[in-house]
């Protein structure tokens, strides 16, 4: 399939070059629009965004509030549909989805890490990382591996048997990436992953991207930090719901 | 009491801030302390209130009995006896039912009678509203023959003739002085229409001190004397009666109890567990309106800390809940009375015949103030745990609003509050099961006879009208015919009784095997019938043949008996040949052996546990008269009572104008009847139980509502990581499911041990019943997975993006 980065913007042109033409999308989104309807109004939250993503990329994604970022990411991970255009996923049309469809796609393909960590008060570290392997169905000995490796990944393997209640801001948002690499995901999505961290253990989860990221990660950021955003490979500008500047910045 | 009455004006307030949670909390606790007090004002009725007359606690029922038979009537000589002898007493008095013609007036009629000892009346304390009571002198053999009217015949024969006082009424041919009516609010067992001395029984009774005519005692316990002391006395008595009369008492001896707990006794049973299943009904409501608080103390955690950092003890927020919680209660419990109100009207009009006619159910002191406490002990209930619980609320954890201990304690106390509720569901659940199937089973019984389109009524026949056997056999004969060429009529027979109506009881011994001890021959109902009994009344002949034509006067004296009879005297061999003495020893050939009656009715025990039919045609001269005078007819026709009765009427006209027919009914209503306690009984657990059910299952389903509201951002978490609609609907389903059936199984323990107090009131089923105990688990938990289903299709509604908006 002929793909290209096709990043529309109205004030920049888009960024290429041979190589990476050659190389396939990973993910495709083509002409998406979100549009939010209410008795009166109509909110486009996302307007004919042109945009893909190739393996090992890390994109940061950056605008003001109510650019559409978290639109965006929701669409990218497939917890929202659009109301218009094409979303290739590996190829795949993933737009027409059904909802267990996307559910399984979510649970095989895609690694959330969210701002409140979003780990499950109730279930131990464990079984939060076990959570999503549990949803696809894998064998126990399978989960058990999968889940020590990610935890020993970020260095959160002695904490097993601990509740989320008893670990730090910065512990929890470990155990979230642990949960999110943990079934060896296509591609990572964070949502502003140190915003509810101080700037000691917001480091320390940057790090961990990074390593993830250097290990062959696909990486899509949303972040409002600047400094963050130029540690990927490539910085998209969102406002008013369109790509207004499709930076590669490695 | 100024902060009390601050407490319960904020209390109000609340209240009435938070309508819907007050109307549910109300309309809950309604039906609980509602069910309640309807059931309590039965128990106050029939357990707890005193009998209506002159210091009941002082009365004593007295029978006689011998090891074999522990519950016989007395015999008139006995009674004389022990009248005479005893010291424990200030006095004895007997009383007996009997059935007397009025004739000689427009309409005759077969009047209801109570014979009784002249000194009756005056032991119960009663005084007749109109004349005089019987005097000692009335109340010998020969005496001048006296009648006490009730003052519903008074009423309805008489229109309250207050001029009634010594006329006469002709009764069994007799004319009677009118002396006294009774009091209209006076009551004893079933109502009579008219009071005779108990000298008008028979002469017989009275010479034969071996005959038990039905008649039993009441005595006044002396002041200081002891139930005990007076049995000792008795005994006594009935020892010298033993030596002095070993012929017919040899073991009789009397057995004494009180009076109220001889009428409440069959009745206790089934009172505790009406009591027990309204109680779980309460207690099921009360769960309800506790997870109710529980929810509603999560949202008000904030102003009790707030009070709380502005000084307000523990003890103080404690207080504030309970009065809360109290006055909440209070005001179900006021809707409560409201609907026991009309509940025991309800209860009221479909009281079983069962239940003493001295029982009144009315909401009285006892009642509200049983509702009052009722209503204060559930508002402590109620409030006791979110009260303890909020008052240990943690400033800090709350102010910050993380709340996490709370809100964890709150998560585990709703859980075992749904697990308690489901428990007490299934317990009553079982409770009402086993007493269904027990109904069931008692109902598809075959009663050994078939009841439907038959008529029962009774007929009389006095000397005064027919004075001779010849007369008499004449006159019962050419009834049954007469009656059996009535068109649409397929079959009329006659007996001196009738299955689950009345019958007598008579031993017997088997000829040629050694004879029983003297007072413990076996004991057997007795039918004394017309040749086309068994026929008529569809009784199967199992072996042999019924009776015949030639089965008369002169013939071998002939007797059908009946399968357990002839199972146990003659196993492994034909009854049929076989020869049995009863009746004074007469021997009779047994030529048939028919089905075993359901006589005293489903599922009651059968003090006669044997049956036999002897032919009226048989009966000799000398005994015709005694029994033929009185004999109940069954008519099988189409058409019911109403199309048959005026026919049956005008065919005794023709024959006897002034037959008095009376007790007219017809065999299914008589049937129905004889598990009328069991139905009341049935009817009410049933209720309370689908009450218990529909409480349960609300609980599940707004704790499994609050739980998925509580943890929609958890569902959107699981859903953002892959879950699918059936992982989230197992989730919620399995949590509901899951907590149901840990109740499940402390309730099926539960029920194990509770239903063991059901064992008078389960037959044909054990109160472990794998079937009922099974079956009320299944039902629960289909009824956990429905409550949890709606909830939990609300939970993959969730939106999986709020996980991220919610950022």
């Amino acid at each position: 399939m002929m793909t290209v980065t096709a990043v529309q913007t109205q004030e920049t042109a888009p960024v290429e070059t041979p190589s990476m033409v050659q190389q396939k999308a990973l993910l495709q989104l083509e002409g998406i629009t979100k549009v939010f309807e209410t008795e009166e109004v109509e909110t486009h939250a996302l307007s004919d965004v042109h945009f893909a993503v190739r393996p090992g990329e890390w994109v940061s994604i950056v605008g003001p509030s109510g650019s559409g970022k978290t639109t965006l990411l929701a669409l990218l991970g497939l917890l929202d549909t659009a109301s218009k255009g094409t979303y290739l996923l590996d190829g795949r049309s993933v737009l027409d989805l059904s909802p267990a469809e996307r559910a399984l796609v979510r649970n095989q393909h895609i690694g959330f890490i969210f701002q409140s960590f979003n780990l499950i008060g109730d279930l131990s570290v464990y079984e939060n990382v076990e959570l999503p392997l549990t949803y696809r169905g894998m064998p126990a000995d399978e989960r058990r591996k999968r889940v020590e490796r990610a935890l020993e990944r970020v260095g959160m393997g002695h904490r097993a048997r601990h509740m989320p209640g008893q670990l730090s801001g910065g512990q929890q948002q470990r155990v979230a990436v642990a949960r999110a690499v943990a079934g060896d995901p296509l591609i990572l999505l964070a949502d502003e992953p140190t915003g509810n961290l101080d700037s000691k253990n917001g480091e320390q989860v940057m790090q961990l991207l990074s390593e993830l990221h250097k290990g062959g990660a696909t990486l899509i950021m949303v972040t409002h930090d600047p400094n963050q955003a130029r540690l990927g490979t490539r910085m998209v500008s969102l406002f008013d719901g369109r790509v207004v500047q499709d930076e590669r910045l490695r | 009491m100024d902060t009390f009455l601050q407490d319960a004006r904020f209390a109000l307030r609340l209240l009435r801030k938070s309508p819907g949670f007050t109307l549910a909390a109300v309309i809950t606790l309604a039906l609980g302390i509602g069910a309640n007090t309807a059931i309590f004002s039965v128990v106050n009725g029939v357990l707890l209130r005193p009998l209506p007359y002159q210091a009941p606690e002082q009365l004593v029922f007295i029978q006689e009995g011998t090891p074999s038979f522990p519950t016989m009537s007395v015999s008139i000589p006995d009674f004389i006896d022990w009248r005479a002898e005893q010291r424990s007493f200030t006095d004895l008095a007997a009383y007996r039912n009997g059935a007397f013609d009025l004739t000689g007036v427009d309409i005759p009629e077969r009047l209801g009678t109570r014979l009784v000892s002249a000194s009756f009346l005056p032991l119960l304390g009663v005084n007749p509203v109109l004349g005089r009571n019987f005097l000692p002198e009335e109340d010998v053999l020969g005496g001048p023959p006296v009648v006490m009217l009730s003052h519903g015949f008074w009423v309805r024969r008489f229109g309250q003739d207050r001029n009634i006082l010594g006329k006469s009424l002709t009764l069994n041919g007799v004319p009677h002085t009118v002396v006294g009516v009774l009091p209209e609010d006076f009551q004893f067992y079933t109502a009579q229409d008219i009071w005779v001395p108990l000298a008008r029984t028979e002469k017989r009774f009275f010479e034969q001190r071996g005959n038990h005519p039905g008649m039993y005692v009441l005595g006044r316990l002396k002041p200081g004397v002891t139930l005990e002391q007076a049995r000792a006395d008795l005994e006594a008595i009935g020892q010298r009666l033993q030596e002095a009369h070993p012929d017919s008492n040899s073991k009789v001896l009397p057995r004494l109890s009180m009076f109220h707990d001889r009428l409440v006794r069959d009745l206790r049973p089934s009172l505790l567990a009406l009591m027990a299943a309204v109680a779980f009904v309460l207690l099921i409501a009360a769960i309800n309106v506790v997870n109710l608080l529980l929810a509603r103390g999560a949202a008000r955690q904030r102003e009790l800390v707030i009070r709380a950092s502005l000084g307000a003890g523990r003890g103080r927020l404690i207080r504030q809940l309970l009065v809360e919680s109290a006055l909440l209660a209070l005001v179900g419990g006021g809707c409560g009375l409201v609907l026991a109100l009309w509940g025991v009207d309800v209860l009221a009009a479909s009281r079983p015949e069962g239940i003493p006619s001295t029982a009144t159910f009315s909401v009285d002191g006892k009642v509200l103030a049983f509702t009052l406490v009722l209503s204060l002990g559930v508002g402590v209930l109620l409030g006791i745990l979110p009260a303890l619980r909020a008052s240990q609320v943690s400033l800090v954890e709350t102010l910050k609003d993380t709340g996490a201990g709370a809100s964890r304690f709150r998560g585990r106390a709703r859980d075992a509050l749904v697990v308690a509720e489901v428990a007490l569901a299934l317990t009553l659940l079982v409770g009402a099961g086993l007493l269904t199937r027990t109904f069931v089973q008692l109902k598809g019984l075959d009663l050994g006879f078939r009841p439907e389109n038959v008529l029962t009524l009774r007929m009389s026949a006095p000397e005064s009208r027919f004075p001779g056997p010849e007369a008499l056999r004449n006159f019962i004969e050419q009834s049954r015919e007469r009656l059996q060429a009535i068109p649409g009529v397929s079959a009329a027979t006659y007996s001196n009784g009738m299955p689950l109506i009345g019958f007598s009881d008579t031993s017997f011994k088997i000829a040629g095997r050694p004879p029983p001890e003297k007072g413990e021959s076996p004991q057997s109902v007795i039918f004394i019938t017309a040749s086309n009994y068994f026929e008529a009344m569809g009784i199967p002949l199992l072996e042999g043949r019924g009776f015949g034509p030639g089965d008369r006067v002169g013939s071998t004296p002939v007797i059908v008996v009946d399968e357990v009879l002839a199972k146990r005297f003659f196993p492994g061999q034909s009854a049929v040949g076989q020869r049995l003495l009863t009746q004074g020893d007469r021997e009779f050939e047994i030529i048939g052996v028919a089905k075993h009656l359901i006589a005293y009715g489903p599922g009651e025990a059968e003090p006669a546990p044997f049956q036999f039919y002897l032919p009226f045609q048989q009966v000799p001269d000398e005994f015709v008269t005694q029994i033929g005078r009185s004999l109940t007819l069954a008519v099988r026709g189409e058409g019911g009572a109403d199309a048959l009765m005026p026919r049956v009427r005008e065919a005794f006209k023709a024959m006897d104008p002034d037959q008095a027919l009376s007790g007219v009914a017809t065999m299914d209503s008589v049937v129905e009847n004889s598990m009328a306690d069991r139905r009341f009984v049935l009817g009410l657990v049933g209720l309370f139980a689908v009450l218990a059910l529909v409480l349960s299952s609300i609980g599940i389903y707004s704790v499994m509502s609050y739980t998925v509201a509580l943890r929609t951002r958890e569902m959107g978490i699981r859903m953002a990581l892959g879950a699918r609609e059936m992982d989230v609907v197992r989730l919620v389903v399995g949590y509901g499911v899951r907590l149901a059936l840990i109740g499940v199984v402390i309730g099926a323990v539960a029920a194990g041990i509770l239903t063991r107090l059901l064992d008078s009131l389960v037959q044909g089923v054990g109160t472990t019943d794998p079937l009922t105990f099974g079956g009320t688990a299944v039902l629960l938990g289909g009824v956990a997975v429905l409550a949890s289903w709606v909830p939990a299709r609300r939970a993959v509604k969730v939106d999986p993006a709020q996980t991220l908006r919610a950022e």
